[in-house]
């Protein structure tokens, strides 16, 4: 609860801060919106010389577009900053600052910096979505309920994710690479898992999920269940693993580094 | 002439200090061309076509297009706009050293890196696809290098453009996201500019990846001069803009911050 409070609080100061300069925080929003603008362009394009890719015909392609935004944006206006600053908060000494405070260290060093432009950037993936959804004319029983559901365990997967990768750090210390290929495989949500060769897929699918955080809220709106159990499992299994080696990696660090304030 | 010239060697050893993140940019680049590849594979064996592209049309325009991507600097440096933002230009403008070709030369030290680098790792990629890969012969390289040039300083003054914004608007931050995607789809590098049509087919931004994957690609005939005239005018009003931008900007400038 008091995680959560602080997330809140975190968003609301994060908002003053970043509406500073008016001007340049609307461009920022639309600038997050691109990304799913632009790939409903790109896929529109080729939907205008073919029907499906893959089996998978455009309104269920849209969907996959606005889904992988969606769970996208909102992990990184929950926790994106946060994960790719873990690295450098270990170089430079500044992990006691939240080992000292009365929250879980890792979650809150995970959500310290959340990102307003990226959250106010949703609805254009929201709107991508229904798009996608009416051109399915797919409604099975408490499919939109299960929907938000995954999401939400994408969003989970996903933080734990960057979490999990952090820990690194504590041994590596400079390791902001590392999120940089999470983030381009990533991008992948946005294809159906179907184009990848077997090898693809399962590393995708299976041992760094991105394939799955948006496929699979898809295929269970379109009333395909196959993938759900070991989508289910993913967040028992990270949480198990994080608990065990939170503990483990943070006697690694060594709190060498000087803390300084630098820009945001 | 020397001290721009250390600039730029000095910018070339710094992005050999950290390797591990070199690599990882370089590699990075490998990533975006994986997933074109197996997509347009896939739609391309359900007997599908988009335009008059083949598979291996698409994948060698894939392969310039996100290697221009990955090296033009579109963004310049965010540090000059960090510096005007900050008042650390005022450095600058009290020494004998110009703001504006320092950044030419350090930019000029990285893409030299970047391209290394991109190519390093595109050129075994290119080998282990060879059957998609349509080889440019000598010609259509050389035409293609030349539209690669000016591409070059179109993208370098675009991105002193936009960081010479921080003049006026404080924190041109902002628009970097919004300018990023853009220059991504209109300059060419989601998707090839002729499946998209006119007018998008004919703004001067096709010059940073569309027109150079196709010069590499053999597919610019007859109106080769015409198109590179176009070019070299749009960099001339880029540079133009840059250097007005830079003059009124520092009239404007008032050295706050530290």
């Amino acid at each position: 609860m008091s995680l959560l409070m602080y997330v809140l609080k975190a968003i609301l100061i994060r908002f003053r801060r970043e509406s500073v300069f008016r001007g340049s925080f609307l461009l920022r929003i639309l600038g997050k919106a691109s990304y799913v603008i632009v790939y409903y362009i790109f896929f529109d394009v080729i939907f205008g010389s073919m029907e499906g890719i893959g089996g998978w015909d455009r309104g269920s392609v849209f969907m996959l577009v606005g889904t992988s935004g969606l769970v996208l944006g909102l992990s990184q206006s929950l926790f994106g900053r946060g994960a790719v600053g873990l690295s450098e908060l270990v170089r430079r000494g500044g992990v006691e600052m939240f080992l000292t405070r009365p929250l879980p260290a890792g979650l809150f060093m995970l959500f310290r910096e959340p990102s307003i432009s990226d959250l106010l950037s949703l609805p254009v993936s929201l709107m991508v979505l229904i798009h996608g959804m009416q051109m399915t004319h797919a409604r099975p029983p408490g499919s939109c309920f299960l929907f938000v559901l995954l999401i939400l365990v994408s969003v989970t997967i996903y933080s734990q994710l960057h979490l999990f990768l952090g820990l690194f750090a504590f041994k590596f210390v400079r390791l902001s690479a590392i999120f940089w290929w999470l983030s381009d495989f990533s991008d992948y949500a946005r294809y159906p898992y179907r184009i990848f060769p077997m090898a693809f897929r399962i590393i995708f699918l299976y041992i760094i999920p991105v394939l799955a955080l948006s496929n699979v809220p898809v295929m269970v709106y379109l009333g395909d269940y196959s993938l759900v159990a070991p989508f289910l499992a993913f967040p028992m299994f990270f949480a198990f693993l994080l608990r065990f080696l939170f503990p483990r990696a943070l006697r690694w660090y060594e709190g060498t580094g000087t803390y300084e304030l630098v820009e945001g | 002439m020397t001290k721009y010239l250390t600039a730029a060697k000095n910018e070339i050893k710094l992005n050999f200090r950290y390797r591990f993140n070199l690599l990882a940019f370089s590699t990075g680049l490998l990533f975006p061309l994986l997933g074109y590849v197996f997509l347009w594979k896939t739609a391309y064996s359900g007997g599908g076509r988009v335009g008059e592209y083949s598979l291996n049309g698409l994948f060698t325009y894939y392969f310039w297009a996100l290697f221009l991507d990955y090296t033009l600097p579109v963004f310049a440096y965010g540090d000059m706009a960090w510096n005007i933002k900050s008042g650390g230009l005022t450095l600058f403008l009290v020494r004998p050293f110009s703001f504006l070709f320092y950044y030419v030369s350090i930019i000029a030290g990285g893409t030299l890196v970047w391209a290394t680098v991109n190519l390093a790792v595109l050129v075994p990629f290119g080998m282990v696809f060879a059957r998609y890969f349509i080889f440019p012969g000598l010609t259509d390289f050389l035409v293609g290098f030349l539209f690669t040039a000016i591409g070059y300083f179109l993208a370098l003054l675009l991105g002193f453009v936009i960081n010479l914004l921080a003049f006026y608007l404080g924190d041109p931050s902002g628009f970097r996201g919004l300018y990023g995607w853009g220059m991504m789809l209109l300059g060419g590098s989601i998707i090839p500019l002729d499946l998209l049509g006119f007018p998008l087919d004919r703004l001067p931004f096709r010059f940073l990846y569309f027109i150079p994957a196709k010069a590499f690609m053999g597919e610019i005939r007859g109106d080769i001069l015409g198109l590179l005239f176009e070019d070299v005018l749009w960099a001339s009003i880029s540079l133009f803009l840059v250097l007005l931008l830079w003059k009124r900007g520092l009239r404007k400038y008032e050295a706050y911050g530290g």
